[in-house]
């Protein structure tokens, strides 16, 4: 077991560029994720095994599922026991928010991680909603088996998948009834977006190709797929034409969603909205370009693209200026602090649930998005006066554990701070920023802590018994309440 | 009760609340405390009595067709074999409309001439997307690339240093479209527990709240700016929790609506005169593709309830308060196999309070005829910036509207007195 890098009086911090390229990438710097660079070599080496999950081990993150069991409920399941009562969707939604932050607080498998979120924001569908909660861990486990692979894929299982069907009313598509929610939805958001200049008729005709699943909504939701209700006939979808004579029109779907996730439009779209979750909210035209251009040269391959991006001088240039949504704000801040769940013994007061809160407070309740578009991937939406405000409170109670969570491992002071005493005051703040920010304190902190504590920074702390739990949450709260706190 | 608003200084919260933005750029702490008194101040006793517009985002693209129903149009019988409202249960029709039986709630303030039913109102060409629909709807100025949105260019104009209270969006922490800009807003769930993180104490407080302003001032950009308006807004928002508190609610709301929850909030702030300008929450809920029929209802339903109770918790607050519902876009005439109702164009606007001729109907009717509709749906012949742009007439005379809504000819419709 290698020593605590904490208990170095200066913990070593990864150089700019490889804390650049883990922390866009990653759910936070924390001990764990600061380890695993340093085994892999360097940043990139990190990078290039995280593409290939299987090469982690994730044992904790794993072990997550075990503390919703509810979720492995079939779909029979889950509906007999929203009717008899015994549960609700609103219910099986909230486990599932809790299976999925728990997921984001443990895992060590952070590229795929994020990328689960990036496609659950972009093919999304809520948690709790009534016609799709039955099939919605089951479309999570689908999103993080494909989040890695090529999006033809990912499109082509989430499309038909009984969640989608059930959310945007595809179950109810049928060739005497044509419903055209999911079809727009498919290619507005889905794929080539509203700047093709698609027509009525082209929403038209990809709901046409979409009749025939069938997902018993509100009884058993078993789903199936049967020919009498698909629609046949030649469709015509911007570039895209089939004769569709067959009644199982599924390899027919299939080859319109393998043109749409091909399309250069798409290829556009889904590469802006890569380009806004990891570099800035407004990137340059050169750089969409460059890493639409490696999603169409391998076919939507998502580890090719990634590459184009992480490697583009735009990417390498926005270090330490993008602004932490809400969920990651919470996510990042608690895993530098070393907070981890545990197996909750109580829902309500557990560390999961109150991350979850916290994160709806700042002002992003995962998964409660109420429209098909998910949330806004540009952060300008989060830097409202309010959002600030909520911040600074949470990173507060967090650092002191202020909501006094249950089912926390929480370090020690002593187990947070260096070995060798005596210690002064500027040296432990400037242990904390190597810690939490990964770099040395900027002007005016060690001041202000001085000013807030009453005391002076040179003065001195013989053992780490002085040091209380109050000292350690004013230092580490102010540290965090400085724009690097909410910066990545 | 508490009653801030005979304070005699109308104009004095505009001059404190300048120094304040100019303080905001200033780093020293003493500044930045002698200021904070003062705002506090014009805060609770400023200006709170001005008038409020409460824009009311029907988000999901509601039926006006089933809130305003031309029960006399033998197409829209035609059209809606399953769905359609029997002309029996309408209320308070006339030869041409009748309200939905939801609206129930809301008949006293139609008798009391309160609320107005407008209709064929929309964007100037469709647009079936629910997003680029809100985004234009809210942007509101087609011809600029700027994202700004027209709640945020109307405060711009109403004051040459607006304050961050001026526009706020409740219920939701995401700010809408609508009030993006270079105005400060405001958007949370709740304004009442914004306090700075160790606010109960005035030496850690002054501390803390000195290396923030120094930092973000520092950092600049968007992080920036957010963490100066975030430390004015904390300063006051202790004040603010306590005037809200002194508001008790006296009216019942839609159970489980966040609308209601909202609405709610909203008539506490407004109450307690902390100043708000323009309010915007969103009302979702009626993307009806399936199961209008009872869908509709349910929606229309709790729509009316929590108008009724807003305005009846307002009481006499209401004389200055004016709520107007948009929607991205109205549905099909035709409905869908599932007994619902596709995306659409023309769609019904409600108009509320002060100012209001209500009690009727207004509309340049376009008919529902085959001829009269465009690629099935119901026609627009009148812009809703036009509708909006009436509203600013009447309520905010000082507004330059030509800047708030650029390129629009006003054609009004009357509705506002």
């Amino acid at each position: 077991m290698a020593t605590r890098r904490s208990a170095a009086t200066k913990p070593s911090v990864l150089s700019e560029a490889n804390r650049h390229l883990v922390s866009r990438f990653g759910l936070g710097v924390d001990h764990q994720l600061v380890s695993d660079v340093r085994a892999a070599g360097s940043g990139v080496a990190w990078f290039e095994k995280q593409l290939t999950p299987s090469r982690t081990a994730d044992t904790a993150a794993e072990a997550v599922i075990g503390w919703y069991p509810e979720l492995k409920h079939s779909p029979a399941t889950a509906w007999a026991n929203v009717k008899s009562e015994r549960s609700s969707a609103w219910e099986y939604g909230l486990a599932f928010n809790r299976y999925s932050m728990a997921r984001k607080l443990l895992t060590r498998r952070h590229v795929q991680e994020v990328m689960v979120d990036f496609w659950s924001n972009l093919l999304y569908v809520p948690a709790h909603e009534d016609k799709s909660f039955p099939w919605r861990y089951g479309y999570d486990n689908l999103i993080r088996r494909y989040a890695l692979t090529s999006y033809r894929t990912l499109l082509q299982q989430a499309v038909v998948h009984p969640a989608m069907s059930g959310w945007l009313t595809n179950y109810d598509n049928t060739k005497n009834g044509i419903n055209e929610n999911l079809g727009r939805e498919l290619l507005e958001l889905f794929t080539v977006g509203r700047t093709t200049g698609y027509t009525e008729s082209d929403v038209k005709n990809a709901a046409r190709l979409l009749t025939g699943f069938k997902v018993k909504v509100f009884d058993g939701f078993a789903a199936s797929y049967d020919p009498r209700d698909h629609w046949t006939g030649t469709v015509r979808v911007l570039g895209f034409t089939h004769r569709n004579t067959s009644a199982d029109g599924r390899p027919a779907l299939q080859a319109l969603l393998s043109y749409l996730a091909l399309h250069p439009a798409t290829a556009r779209r889904v590469s802006l909205r890569l380009c806004q979750r990891f570099v800035s909210d407004t990137p340059s035209s050169t750089l969409v370009r460059a890493v639409a251009s490696a999603y169409t040269r391998s076919g939507s391959d998502v580890k090719a693209t990634l590459r184009a991006l992480r490697t583009h001088p735009e990417f390498l240039a926005s270090r330490r200026r993008r602004m932490r949504a809400p969920v990651d704000d919470v996510v990042a801040t608690a895993r530098v602090l070393g907070l981890r769940p545990t197996r909750p013994t109580d829902d309500e007061s557990s560390f999961v649930q109150h991350a979850l809160w916290m994160s709806s407070s700042i002002g992003q309740d995962p998964y409660r998005w109420p429209r098909p578009d998910g949330f806004p991937e540009t952060t300008a939406t989060y830097a409202s006066a309010a959002r600030m405000v909520r911040s600074w409170q949470t990173h507060y109670a967090l650092s002191g554990n202020w909501w006094k969570s249950s089912s926390l491992s929480r370090p020690s002071v002593a187990g947070s701070l260096p070995a060798a005493w005596p210690r002064r005051l500027d040296e432990l703040v400037d242990h904390q920023s190597r810690i939490l920010l990964g770099r040395v304190p900027e002007a005016g902190v060690v001041s202000t802590v001085s000013a807030m504590l009453g005391r002076k920074p040179d003065d001195r702390f013989t053992t780490v018994s002085e040091v209380s739990d109050w000292e350690l949450t004013v230092i580490r709260g102010v540290l965090l309440n400085t724009p690097q706190g909410v910066l990545k | 009760m508490n009653d801030p608003i005979d304070c005699g200084c109308p104009d004095y919260s505009v001059s404190r609340r300048s120094l304040l933005r100019a303080a905001g750029l200033a780093t020293m702490a003493g500044v930045v405390t002698s200021m904070v008194g003062d705002v506090l101040t014009s805060t609770v006793y400023g200006e709170t009595d001005g008038n409020v517009l409460v824009v009311l985002s029907l988000r999901g693209g509601a039926d006006g067709l089933s809130m305003v129903v031309p029960h006399a149009e033998a197409a829209y019988a035609r059209a809606r074999p399953t769905t359609k409202v029997a002309t029996s249960t309408l209320l308070h029709a006339d030869e041409t409309f009748g309200l939905h039986p939801a609206f129930a709630p809301l008949s006293p303030w139609w008798q009391a001439r309160k609320l107005a039913a407008l209709h064929a109102i929309g964007l100037p060409a469709p647009n079936r997307s629910h997003f680029e629909a809100m985004e234009a709807v809210e942007d509101a100025d087609p011809g600029s690339s700027a994202r700004v949105g027209w709640i945020n260019r109307m405060i711009s104009g109403l004051s040459s240093s607006p304050d961050v209270l001026d526009q706020l969006q409740l219920g939701t922490t995401t700010t809408p479209t609508a009030m993006i800009g270079s105005a400060p807003s405001l958007s949370a769930v709740r304004l009442d527990d914004l306090a700075m993180p160790l606010a109960e104490d005035a030496r850690l407080l002054q501390a803390s709240s000195a290396l923030i302003r120094s930092s973000y001032a520092k950092a600049g950009g968007m992080v920036g700016a957010a963490g100066i308006d975030a430390l004015d807004l904390a300063t006051r928002a202790r004040t603010i929790g306590s005037a809200v508190k002194n508001q008790p609610s006296r009216a019942t709301y839609a159970q489980y609506s966040d609308a209601g929850t909202a609405l709610q909030h909203g008539a506490q702030l407004i109450k307690a005169g902390v100043g708000v300008k323009a309010v915007a929450i969103d009302a979702g809920g009626w993307d009806h593709h399936v199961g209008l029929s009872w869908n509709v209802k349910a929606t229309i339903k709790e729509l009316a309830t929590n108008l009724a109770a807003f305005f009846t918790d307002l009481g006499a607050a209401g004389d200055r308060v004016t709520v107007v519902t948009l929607s991205e876009f109205g549905r099909r005439l035709q409905e869908n196999g599932s007994a619902g109702v596709d995306h659409g164009y023309g769609n019904c606007v409600l108009a509320m309070g002060a100012g209001v001729r209500g009690g009727q109907y207004y509309a340049r009717w376009p008919g529902l005829d085959a001829g009269e509709q465009v690629d099935g749906d119901l026609a627009v012949t009148t812009d809703y910036r036009s509708v909006l742009g009436e509203i600013l007439a009447s309520r905010f005379p000082t507004v330059d509207r030509s800047k708030v809504f650029p390129g629009v000819a006003a054609a009004p419709l009357g509705f506002m007195a």
